[in-house]
Order: structure tokens, then C-alpha cells, then sequence
């Protein structure tokens, strides 16, 4: 009898186990023939939202796929607003972690799908550089949708606690003076802090040894223990060890402070020939494969708005000092488009670039 | 400041049951256990959250012990070790030993490491700042000797596979350019090998294909007692001083930030290798220190990741990884100045951390036997349903396709080494040590600017000193018990 009553418990566990794992995810399994990126349709979302009662979207649960492991900022960003947008849709919303290759894993798995907006992509500003880094082709806005893109982070530069340098001048004037003598650890080769520290070269004649780490944590680390002399990362993931005193948060990467951090100067202040060039956040946003229905993106897009709406998005973003954006349709297509040309010229210009953007016709744009 | 409710306690014995349950079916990883167990308790408030979490974590640790004694498929990456002996162990006929020693080991590591937590968490997590590339890389270095000790006499055989692993570890993104390398062009390899699920499929699936081709079933002991479970008092005896250095070991490298159970529990087996001079038996044949050393270190592990966590902030292993990204779904950034405002967390946390882990001892001792159990099973429902978890186990890791398909070649690949004579252990060291070893390396002399001073800064910086001192001690050792201690050729 005993046996049996385990067999039974094992079974079920088994059964409950799978039936859950599908559930979750039966749209990425299957990948459909044709690569829904090469229909050279170029989709306008409609300014007006057009709400109608016959559209049959969803009808079944959505999976929203994030390209890093949970917990990491673009994971985080997309359970901010997820849940939120779930209550307005009236149906699930479920958040898959695919991480892998820069999160060019996930994208491509999304565009391996039927575009019916049931698998959409929830991407960050790396997405700009997968082509000049090499990464994989694929590009922003010629193999996706952007539904919205929702909020931006903010870099800032950082140095060890007993490092010599209290201000960004003494900083960058050391980097000037000794080419090369100062190590900068960056969450990884075309990360926004990597593209941070870039500017500072390009603009400011200063020069950095990059030290890349496997995501902003280690990079993180590595500053408060002195491994590094400086680090340039997002201000929600330093504010902390800053207040903390382990380690010394110099200038953030805007022209305005930071609500909240009014210690903080920002870099644009204090030098002008940078103040062009930034806020240079990275950005954050919901994304559907190129070739999904209009009406289902123009629905996407009013939920989206709608949940970006509600005071608890607002809270959220506060406590994690995250600057709310709000763009769709052409003007994110812009956004991207300035975003992806910007990046992806100054990896090239600085030597850090594996491909010319040539290659992808990203053309130059001065500013 | 502290509100204890009662059902606090039922979140955790459900949390360490999930944990245990998941931990000890193969593939079915700790790190697996919380990202599920953490996005079912998203919309929860944040303290009956934590309870469920911290009693998951526990559980899962224990769990993932239970399959690599008895079917020699390590439940979760912290568990390779314990396959070592605690697999030859079972041969032996003496299952419920091992799971014994293996379960009270883990209680006193968990204990260990939570005490070190309470006590001297918040001064010592400074001192894991100071490990840097070069400390990180002669630690990874130090597990990567082990190949000597998986090889089993069969030492050029045993580094082809090493030299295989650290190979298959280099497919995918540069870490440091970020260039792609040895993809062949696919987007199969574009994400790299998840060592995962290689390991899953040099476990579990070769293991399924080695038993399809057996005829008879698996060695099964008749009898299990649970008052067999409890440990043998001559048995703790002997290993003692292994629990001891092994739960400093595994709570310090818990304690680095990047580094958790796994790198743990191998370290702590290649210290006590080099160490213990006159083992119980030979190492790899059923050594009770052999399965103590590990298990001890996973377990003190946990305690050491949660301190670096709640200290700096900073995730001490993949798992506080996704503790902490709990956090700030809750809108809630940990580190310092939290510690000092927001305390309560720090002592919830270890509440629920000590009533998980002696939770987690009852229940494994009342399911394991259970799982033992499992073995009666005839082998016509028995592999099917471990190449089914298998799969599962390995799709459920990234949501991704692909590490089935990798799950599944590594299966073969295990088969064809194991059926050509060739351990598949050092394979996996390979994949897991390999990248940390060359990214670290990377990383020091992109740090230091030159080879000459690279170099240098191994002696020239403090820890790194030591730990070279240890390094070439336990070679020292080593060289004088090899050959009592290895015989060749095994299974």
C-alpha cells in the first residue's frame, strides 16, 4: 500500500511539474518556419487608440520573455510593470527568463514564434548593440515592434571609498594626464557603462584600461573592494554601498541631479562638450516581433499606457530611482533609431566595435 | 520590532518540502527551486514571501544530496561532489549511511554557517571585497586539481576530459569582447554550453543509457529504517576535523560574492583530499569524508552568501542572486544602510534560516527514505521517468529549447566516455571552473596592464599570498598519499 501511495505522489508531482512548465510556456516552444523579421512591412502604430470591442486578444495567457536571469535590472523593470499591465489586460501575463548571449538568446527564440502577440519581448538598451558587437543581427526596430518602452536608468561613476578622488574633475583630469592608468570595470564589452566611459574618452580626451565583468554585480564588487579604481553602473544598484560609505558615488551621467541624490553632481555640469551626449541611460521597454497585427500592438499599447498610469508605477520607479519615459509608435522608433546610431558609431569610432554599423546601414548621426 | 506569527513556521516546512522535493530530482537545480518559488510569491507580502524562499533554499540544499547518493545523479551542481563517495558508498550496500552522515553533516554546516552569520557576518563580509581576479582565479584553480582525484588512477584519460570541459566552457560569448567563439555559426551555441545542463545530461541521461543497455536492475538494499538515518556516532567521530575545515571553507567561499555551494563543496573535497592522509577507505571508493567535506560545505555556504547579501548587497552566489532581485521587486534595495534601517529583514532571516535548516534534517530524513524507496521501482518506469525529469529539468533551466538538445548530446557523449573507460567528472569541473579560471585571469592581467606584474601582484597581495601557500601545501601533502590512496580503475 505504502508503495503505491508513493508512486501516486510521484506521479502527480511529475504531472503537476510539466503541466506548470508547458503552461508557461508552450508559445516559445514552437518555432515557427519563417523568420517573421524579413516581411518588409514598415508598421506605423495608429496615434489613436483603437479600442475595438471584436478584437479576440488574448484569449489565451501571454509570455513576455526578459533576456537575463530574474532579479537583474531589466527583470526587475519588467516585474514592475507586468503584474500592473496583467490586471488591466484581464489575463496572464507570465515573465520568462531566457538569459544567454546578451539576451539575443531570448529576442531571436521571440522572433522564432508566430507573431500573434502572445510572446512578446521585453528588451533593454542592448539591443542597440547586437549587430556592431556582433552578437547576432538582429536590430531594435527592423525585427521588432517597440509596444512602449516605460523608464531609463541612470549611470553613475563610482570609485572605491579610499580612493584619492572625491569629484569627477580630479577623476577624469588623472585620466587625462595618465593615459591608460586608470581601471574602469563595466558590466561587460558594449554595456551602457562601457559606452559611458567611452564618451568620457571620446569627448574628453581621457583614457580608461576597461576591466569587463560579468554583469554590473561583480563590477559592482570589484569597486568597493579596490580592485578597480573607478566603475560606472546604474544608481539603484550603488545608492546603497554609497550611503553605506563602502564606496563613493562621484557624478551621475546627466545634466540634471538625480531626484533624491542631490549629492550626486552631474557630469553635464560640469562639463559642457559631455552635456550633449547624455542622459545616456539605458533604456527599457516591451517589444513585439515585426509582423504582429497591428490591432493587437494598438491594444498593447493603450494597456501599457493604462498601466504606466497607475500610482503604484510611479512608486516603483521612486524607489528605484528610475526615470519614466513614455514612448510608442514613430517616437520610439526615433528614440531607438538616435539610441542605436549613437552606440553603435562611438563603439566603432573608439576602436571597441567588432563590425562597422555600415554593414547594418546604421547611419551616423551628428548631433 | 520582530512579529512571529505561527503560519510563518508552515511557509517554511512547505518552502523546505518544494525545496527538498525539487532539490533531489535530478536537474531540478536550487537556483530553479527560488526563481519558481520567488515568482509564486511575488504578489505576497514581503515576510511570508521570505519564509517561503529562505525554507526553499534550506531544502533544496539538503535535496540535491539524495539522488547523487542514490542513483549517482547529483540533484543540483552542489551535489557533484557528494557523487564522488557518496555513490560508492551506496555500492557498498550502505545507503542509508551515507545519507545519514550526509544529512547531519548538512544540519551542522547550515548551523555552522548561520551562527558565522549572526555573529561575525557584518564584520566579515568587508574582508570578501578583498578577493579579487587574481584571489578568485588561484581559488578556481585550486578546484581544478581535483581532476586528479576524479581521474581514478586514470590520469591522462581523466585531464583529457578536464581539458574537454575547460574547451566546451569557452563556447559562446567572449566574456571579455564579447565576440562569439566556437559557435560553428548556430544560435544553439550563441547562448554558450550551460554547464547545467551538461551536467544533467553527463548524469542523468547517461545513466539512462548505461541502464538501457544493462540488463539487470539497479543494486537495490532491502532494508531502511528511518532510526537508520540517524547518524553512527563512530562514524561523526571520524569525521570531526573534515566538518570543521569544511565548513570554514564552504561558509568563506559563500561568503565571496560569485561563488557559492558548488565551487564550495568541490574546494572543500580537494582540501580534505589533500589533508586526511589515512581516509576511512580510499577516496572515491567510499570515503565517510568524503561525503562529509562537501555536504558540510554546501551547506555552511548558504549562510556565507546570505551574509555577503545582507551586508553589501551584493548576491554571494546565483541564488541570493534571486533572493535580492526579490528584494527589489518588493521595492526594497538591500546592503548597508539597510542592514542598519530596515534590521528586521537580518533577524527574519535568520529566524527562518534556523528553522529551515532543522526543518529541512526532519523532512529529509522522512523523505529519503522515501526516495531510496524509489529504486524498488522497475526499471521499465524508473528510466523513463528519470529521462523525463531530465528533460524537464533541462528545459526548465533558461525556458530554452536548446539546453535540451545540449542536455541530450552530453548524454551521449557521457555514455561514449564512460563505455571507452573515461571519468566524466573532471568534464563537468572543466565547464564550471573553466570560464571562472580564464575570465578571472583575464581580468588580472587586463588589471595589472602587464604579464612581469601580474606576476608579482600573486605575492606581492596578501591573500593571494596565502591562498598560494595553501595551494602548494596541499600539493606537498598530496604528492606523499597518492599512491596509498588511489587504485586505478573503478565501476
Amino acid at each position: 500500500m505504502k508503495k503505491f501511495r508513493f508512486w501516486y505522489l510521484v506521479l502527480t508531482l511529475v504531472l503537476a511539474m510539466s503541466l506548470f512548465l508547458t503552461g508557461c510556456s508552450t508559445p516559445a516552444e514552437e518555432p515557427a518556419e519563417e523568420p517573421a523579421a524579413e516581411e518588409p512591412v514598415a508598421e506605423e502604430p495608429a496615434e489613436e487608440p483603437a479600442e475595438e470591442p471584436e478584437l479576440a486578444y488574448p484569449e489565451r495567457p501571454i509570455n513576455a520573455v526578459v533576456g537575463f536571469g530574474a532579479g537583474g535590472p531589466t527583470d526587475v523593470i519588467a516585474r514592475g510593470i507586468v503584474p500592473i499591465m496583467q490586471e488591466k489586460v484581464g489575463e496572464g501575463i507570465a515573465i520568462t527568463n531566457t538569459p544567454g548571449a546578451a539576451s539575443a538568446t531570448a529576442a531571436s527564440n521571440v522572433l522564432n514564434t508566430t507573431p500573434d502577440g502572445y510572446t512578446l519581448f521585453f528588451g533593454s538598451e542592448i539591443m542597440s548593440v547586437w549587430q556592431t558587437m556582433d552578437t547576432m543581427d538582429m536590430h531594435p526596430t527592423r525585427d521588432f515592434i517597440p509596444i512602449k518602452l516605460v523608464a531609463e536608468a541612470t549611470p553613475v561613476l563610482a570609485v572605491p571609498p579610499d580612493s584619492p578622488f572625491n569629484s569627477a574633475e580630479e577623476f577624469m583630469e588623472y585620466a587625462i594626464a595618465n593615459p591608460g592608468e586608470l581601471t574602469i570595470g563595466t558590466a561587460g564589452p558594449g554595456t551602457v557603462p562601457h559606452i559611458s566611459g567611452l564618451l568620457c574618452e571620446q569627448y574628453l580626451g581621457a583614457e580608461f584600461t576597461f576591466v569587463p565583468f560579468l554583469g554590473g554585480g561583480p563590477a559592482i564588487t570589484a569597486v568597493m573592494g579596490g580592485q578597480v579604481d573607478g566603475t560606472i553602473e546604474m544608481v539603484q544598484s550603488m545608492v546603497e554601498a554609497h550611503k553605506g560609505g563602502n564606496l563613493k558615488i562621484l557624478a551621475s551621467f546627466t545634466n540634471e541631479p538625480i531626484p533624491g541624490l542631490d549629492e550626486v553632481v552631474p557630469i553635464g555640469t560640469i562639463y559642457d562638450e559631455l552635456s550633449p551626449y547624455i542622459p545616456y541611460g539605458p533604456y527599457f521597454g516591451l517589444f513585439a516581433a515585426k509582423g504582429t497585427p497591428e490591432e493587437i500592438t494598438d491594444y498593447l499599447q493603450v494597456k501599457m499606457e493604462e498601466s504606466m498610469a497607475d500610482p503604484r508605477w510611479d512608486e516603483y520607479c521612486e524607489n528605484l530611482y528610475l526615470t519614466q519615459i513614455d514612448y510608442s509608435g514613430q517616437e520610439a522608433i526615433d528614440y531607438l533609431e538616435e539610441w542605436t546610431s549613437k552606440a553603435a558609431w562611438l563603439l566603432y569610432d573608439t576602436g571597441a566595435a567588432a563590425k562597422s554599423p555600415e554593414e547594418f546601414g546604421i547611419e551616423r548621426l551628428d548631433k | 520590532m520582530i512579529e512571529f506569527e505561527a503560519i510563518y513556521i508552515l511557509y517554511i516546512i512547505i518552502g523546505s518540502l518544494v525545496g527538498l522535493v525539487m532539490g533531489s530530482l535530478p536537474g531540478l537545480t536550487v537556483t530553479m527551486t527560488i526563481v519558481l518559488v520567488v515568482s509564486l510569491t511575488f504578489g505576497w507580502e514581503m515576510i511570508p514571501a521570505l519564509a517561503f524562499i529562505i525554507g526553499s533554499f534550506a531544502g533544496g540544499v539538503i535535496g540535491g544530496s539524495i539522488s547523487a547518493i542514490a542513483l549517482n545523479i547529483p540533484g543540483t551542481a552542489a551535489a557533484v561532489s557528494t557523487t564522488f563517495d557518496g555513490y560508492p558508498m551506496k555500492m557498498r550496500g550502505e545507503a542509508n549511511t551515507a545519507l545519514g552522515l550526509s544529512l547531519f553533516v548538512s544540519l551542522i554546516g547550515g548551523l555552522f554557517g548561520l551562527g558565522m552569520l549572526s555573529i561575525a557576518g557584518p564584520v566579515l563580509g568587508s574582508i570578501a571585497l578583498k578577493f579579487g581576479p587574481q584571489e578568485y582565479f588561484l581559488i578556481t584553480m585550486w578546484g581544478i586539481t581535483l581532476v586528479a582525484v576524479l581521474s581514478q588512477g586514470r590520469m591522462t584519460k581523466g585531464l583529457v576530459a578536464a581539458f574537454l570541459g575547460v574547451f566546451i566552457g569557452m563556447v559562446g560569448m567572449d566574456p571579455i569582447t564579447g565576440l562569439m567563439r566556437f559557435t560553428l555559426g548556430t544560435k544553439v551555441l550563441s547562448g554558450g554550453v550551460n554547464y547545467i545542463a551538461a551536467m544533467i545530461g553527463l548524469f542523468g541521461m547517461k545513466e539512462v543509457l548505461v541502464q538501457l543497455k544493462r540488463t539487470k536492475s539497479f543494486k537495490i538494499d532491502e532494508s531502511y529504517k528511518i532510526r537508520d538515518l540517524f547518524p553512527k556516532m563512530s562514524i561523526i567521530k571520524k569525521v570531526i576535523p573534515t566538518m570543521t575545515w569544511s565548513a570554514v571553507i564552504g561558509w568563506v567561499i559563500g561568503l565571496l560574492p560569485g561563488t557559492g555551494g558548488d565551487i564550495g563543496s568541490l574546494v572543500a573535497y580537494g582540501a580534505t583530499k589533500g589533508i586526511v592522509k589515512k581516509p576511512s577507505r580510499p577516496f572515491g571508493k567510499g570515503a565517510y569524508e568524503g561525503v562529509a567535506a562537501p555536504e558540510t560545505a554546501n551547506d555552511a555556504a548558504i549562510g556565507g552568501a546570505l551574509t555577503t547579501m545582507l551586508t553589501l548587497g551584493i548576491p554571494g552566489d546565483s541564488i541570493t542572486a534571486v533572493i535580492i532581485g526579490a528584494f527589489y521587486m518588493h521595492g526594497l534595495l538591500p546592503g548597508p544602510t539597510f542592514m542598519i534601517t530596515e534590521r528586521k529583514y537580518f533577524y527574519y532571516i535568520l529566524i527562518f534560516l534556523a528553522i529551515g535548516t532543522l526543518v529541512s534534517y526532519v523532512i529529509g530524513i522522512l523523505g529519503s527514505n522515501l526516495m531510496l524507496k524509489i529504486l524498488k521501482f522497475p526499471k521499465w518506469a524508473l528510466v523513463p521517468l528519470i529521462s523525463l525529469l531530465c528533460i524537464i529539468g533541462s528545459y526548465a533551466l533558461n525556458n530554452n529549447i536548446n539546453d535540451v538538445l545540449i542536455m541530450v548530446a552530453f548524454g551521449l557523449l557521457g555514455y561514449m566516455f564512460q563505455r571507452a573507460n573515461y571519468p566524466v567528472s573532471p568534464i563537468v569541473l572543466g565547464i564550471i571552473l573553466g570560464p571562472m579560471i580564464e575570465t578571472n585571469f583575464r581580468q588580472a592581467l587586463i588589471g595589472s596592464k602587464s604579464f612581469g606584474n601580474l606576476m608579482a601582484s600573486f605575492v606581492s597581495r596578501p591573500i593571494s599570498l596565502i591562498l598560494l601557500v595553501l595551494i602548494i601545501g596541499s600539493f606537498i601533502l598530496q604528492s606523499f598519499t597518492l599512491k596509498s590512496n588511489i587504485a586505478p580503475d573503478e565501476e
